[in-house]
């Protein structure tokens, strides 16, 4: 399976949550190809070596392509283009708990644990599948405590560095305690599910306004805090 | 980003060093972590013609007991103030602010001498620096003089340092008796610079009750300052709980407040007089 790579693939839409995964994953990688590669299977030479009862796939090729003998109607060449259609799309899901503490004086916010569970259907690489879920929760706190592009009345951008922008770093983020569950997809023939960075949604609302954000701003009337 | 043009020189002593800036003393900076330095000029904020990098004179960089003094050299990194064992144990609040600058890139590269150089508004050592009423040593080609750090921060990005002059050495009397200090900050989270920071050195009587508090103030004016009215509150004060609130009301008062985007200068205030208390708390608590 190939991706993220332009000078190779004529479309393609990024890694975009390890859809293409899930796409590979639904497909099969050899089906598209199986119909193309019996078309020409008349044309196909003899093995030349006495007893020997199958081709190699360069001496497969090379028929396809030289094409002498194709029967009429037949394409050259020994490869394929496949759109894929799920029958539904899929979705994950999970649930994260951020417990926090707040310091009513200073409308500090320190996490105290983070613990999520997320379905992704059928695993296919775990490390990735973590992967997108630490990113997903560390764009998640970063939105929601940290970043915010600011311009003034002019419009210049005020938050043009990362000495004004903060972006989340590593002692920002709490220690992430994940487990998930594997419920597979129907309609997807290895089960997965594309994990979009869904866990953004899920975070945002947790820690944005209207609730714990609005203690840093008013921490001076700190009776609004929830 | 791209620095103005400049020449850059670089002295083995502090003599050398001192007879390269008097050459052009207006269009010269001393060079030592760069870590305040490079950033302006980068900015353009700051276009020196000649950069003198010090920071490979040996001799600058030391931390050592003289008498009744502490001595430290004006090249002496952060790393080296927050990891000396000798400074854990006389004078803990040189520790405990060098380990709250930026990260451990930063510490290792940043001096102490080249943080009061600058004088900025954000920066931790000049709290610090005041809270142990250090005095720190200016050389140039007429000679020595030493300045008190309450006189030598004199307003936004400037202090005493005459053209010409380099500060050479930071000395603090060593703290006797019952004593305790704490370094309370609130970093920028972007930046690592102090929204507020706040170091306090506190000198006990036997019973506990306050014998004298000095206290450095960062972050929340144009530089750092010592908040008098929260010192003399404390003075004499049995530190109770009553006693520290009351100091503690007192940590902006007149001072003239930094607003920007991160807090605005009612949030600093607020900020200062919140970690003013907790500092002082914390610094009675590590008194022995």
């Amino acid at each position: 399976m190939l991706q993220g790579d332009a000078t190779r693939l004529s479309f393609e839409g990024g890694t975009y949550s390890l859809q293409a995964a899930s796409a590979a994953a639904a497909t099969g990688s050899s089906d598209p190809v199986v119909p193309v590669a019996e078309a020409p299977a008349a044309a196909l030479p003899e093995p030349q070596t006495e007893g020997r009862t199958s081709l190699t796939i360069q001496e497969i090729a090379l028929a396809a392509h030289i094409a002498k003998d194709l029967p009429p109607d037949t394409e050259p060449g020994l490869s394929a283009t496949y759109f894929f259609e799920p029958k539904n799309f899929t979705f994950p899901f999970g649930t994260h708990i951020a417990v926090v503490e707040v310091d009513r004086e200073t409308g500090d916010i320190k996490f105290l644990r983070y613990v999520a569970v997320d379905d992704c259907g059928k695993v296919i690489n775990p490390m990735l599948v973590d992967g997108q879920i630490h990113g997903g929760i560390v764009q998640s706190i970063g939105q929601a405590m940290y970043e915010e592009v600011v311009y003034d009345e002019q419009g210049q951008l005020i938050t043009g560095t990362l000495m004004d922008y903060a972006v989340p770093r590593a002692h920002h983020v709490p220690h992430f305690e994940l487990d998930r569950t594997e419920t597979p997809s129907p309609g997807i023939r290895w089960a997965s599910r594309v994990l979009v960075r869904q866990v953004r949604l899920v975070l945002h609302p947790l820690l944005s306004e209207p609730s714990l954000m609005r203690c840093r701003h008013s921490v001076l009337s700190i009776s609004t805090c929830p | 980003m791209i620095a103005a043009q400049f020449d850059y020189k670089v002295p083995n002593s502090l003599e050398e060093a001192v007879s390269l800036i008097a050459a052009d003393p207006d269009g010269s900076k001393i060079l030592a972590g760069g870590h305040s330095l490079i950033p302006a000029m980068k900015l353009r904020l700051a276009q020196p013609q000649v950069l003198v990098d010090i920071a490979r004179i040996k001799s600058l960089a030391y931390i050592r007991e003289q008498g009744d003094e502490i001595l430290i050299g004006a090249t002496t990194t952060h790393y080296q103030l927050e990891s000396s064992a000798l400074l854990r144990q006389i004078c803990p609040l040189l520790p405990l602010c060098a380990a709250s600058i930026g990260d451990v890139q930063v510490r290792n590269k940043g001096t102490i001498g080249g943080s009061l150089a600058h004088s900025d508004p954000a920066g931790d050592w000049p709290a610090a620096a005041l809270a142990l009423k250090a005095e720190l040593v200016l050389i140039g080609q007429g000679g020595e003089r030493v300045v008190k750090a309450d006189d030598f921060f004199v307003d936004f990005l400037t202090t005493d340092l005459q053209p010409g002059e380099i500060l050479r050495e930071i000395r603090i009397k060593k703290p006797t008796g019952k004593f305790g200090h704490a370094y309370e900050k609130v970093p920028h989270p972007a930046s690592g610079f102090a929204v507020v920071g706040v170091a306090v050195n506190l000198s006990l009587k036997a019973d506990g009750s306050c014998e004298s508090a000095s206290i450095g103030v960062t972050g929340v004016g144009v530089k750092a300052y010592r908040p008098n009215g929260a010192e003399s509150a404390l003075s004499g004060s049995s530190l109770n709980d009553a006693a520290v609130i009351e100091a503690a009301s007192h940590a902006c008062d007149g001072v003239d407040l930094n607003n920007d985007l991160f807090a605005s200068g009612e949030y600093r205030c607020h900020l200062a007089k919140v970690h003013t208390r907790r500092a002082i708390a914390k610094a009675k608590a590590s008194a022995k």
